[in-house]
């Protein structure tokens, strides 16, 4: 599968693992994708402990300002907004490929709901706790599920008890901050540029989610198929 | 011993310690034992218990229903669940009532991390 566009939607400490990788590997395979980085957060000395930036400022310039002279090959275009129901529709767009690297529900949830009125696009989440977390693929071909959306079977993110990062204030969204093991950022990013190196590869991947612990080095991938 | 004859009558006295050796099973006239009573066995199913990266085979009495594993103290501590996760069953949604069959998958579906 080829896409015209890759989406990646939070600069966090997933985004800015995942993103590397990933350029470079469209650079030199698929050098015609366009790239999208959507953050509307900034960076700020704090994030240092877990996050790669070279410069304070909007998460998705200042990520592209860093990876453009190191593929040039690429067109790199940043949209400094949280993806909100009012420009999801603008930032998602049919044949395109979304990585969510979000943290929160409500926005997991937004994508997902985007991606399934759409014919054809394919939306890779992470997520982590402290120690570990899961990935998931939802692809949708020709108008159809191939495999479930976000919210089947996840009442967590069809019901979300956590709110959108764009309606909260300052003060709220440093209160939603949790401790968090960088590792745990790196495993879920590398989980997630597999899983679109599979469905770049593959028609029909043999898996569409895999769950890991740091602790234990347990990891078990699952193909859900709909209608389960 | 005491044998004692009044007329045609022979009277033997038998002690009271008197011990008879126990008849042999294959002597002729022997009654055999009857075979000890049959205990009843339950019998066990192996089932395999999945919860987001961790699985395990599991023996658990035939007749068991997915609550039961649900329930089961010393397997939600081995697999992590907490017994409040949607449960799939060979890969499809089931309930508590259904009762599991050898070789069954039973699945707590582990909710989403939340960061990144």
């Amino acid at each position: 599968m080829k896409f015209k566009r890759v989406v990646v939607v939070g600069l966090g400490g997933g985004g800015t693992f995942l993103v590397q990788p990933l350029c470079r590997y469209l650079a030199y395979s698929a050098p015609e994708t366009q790239v999208v980085l959507i953050d509307g957060d900034n960076f700020e000395p704090k994030n240092a402990e877990r996050q790669i930036f070279t410069a304070l400022g909007n998460k998705a310039d200042v990520t592209a300002a860093h990876l453009r002279p190191q593929f040039s090959q690429l067109q790199i275009e940043t949209k400094p907004r949280y993806v909100t129901e009012d420009n999801v529709y603008l930032y998602i767009k049919e044949g395109d490929c979304v990585f969510s690297c979000v943290d929160n529900h409500a926005s997991r949830k937004l994508l997902s709901d985007h991606c399934s009125t759409l014919e054809d696009v394919v939306l890779i989440s992470g997520g982590n706790e402290f120690d570990d977390g899961n990935v998931r693929m939802y692809i949708r071909r020709q108008g159809k599920d191939l495999f479930p959306p976000l919210t089947h079977q996840h009442p967590e993110i069809q019901h979300p008890t956590d709110r959108n990062p764009a309606e909260l204030d300052c003060l709220q969204l440093a209160a939603t901050g949790s401790p968090q093991l960088i590792f745990a950022n790196l495993k879920a990013a590398t989980e997630m540029v597999c899983l679109f190196w599979v469905v770049c590869t593959n028609d029909d991947p043999t898996y569409n989610e895999v769950y890991f612990d740091l602790k234990t080095g347990a990891q078990r991938p699952v193909r859900r198929n709909m209608g389960e | 011993m005491g044998i004692k004859q009044e007329g045609d009558v022979i009277t033997y006295e038998v002690p009271d310690n008197l011990v008879l050796p126990k008849p042999q099973d294959d002597a002729p006239g022997a009654t055999p034992e009857p075979p000890p009573p049959q205990v009843p066995v339950n019998p066990m199913n192996t089932v395999t218990v999945n919860f987001g990266p961790n699985s395990q085979e599991f023996q658990v009495p035939a007749g068991s229903t997915i609550g039961a594993v649900m329930n089961n103290m010393y397997i939600k501590e081995i697999i992590g669940f907490t017994g409040k996760e949607t449960v799939n069953l060979n890969g499809r949604p089931s309930t508590q009532g259904h009762v599991l069959n050898p070789g069954d998958q039973i699945e707590f579906i582990k909710e989403d991390g939340r960061k990144n």
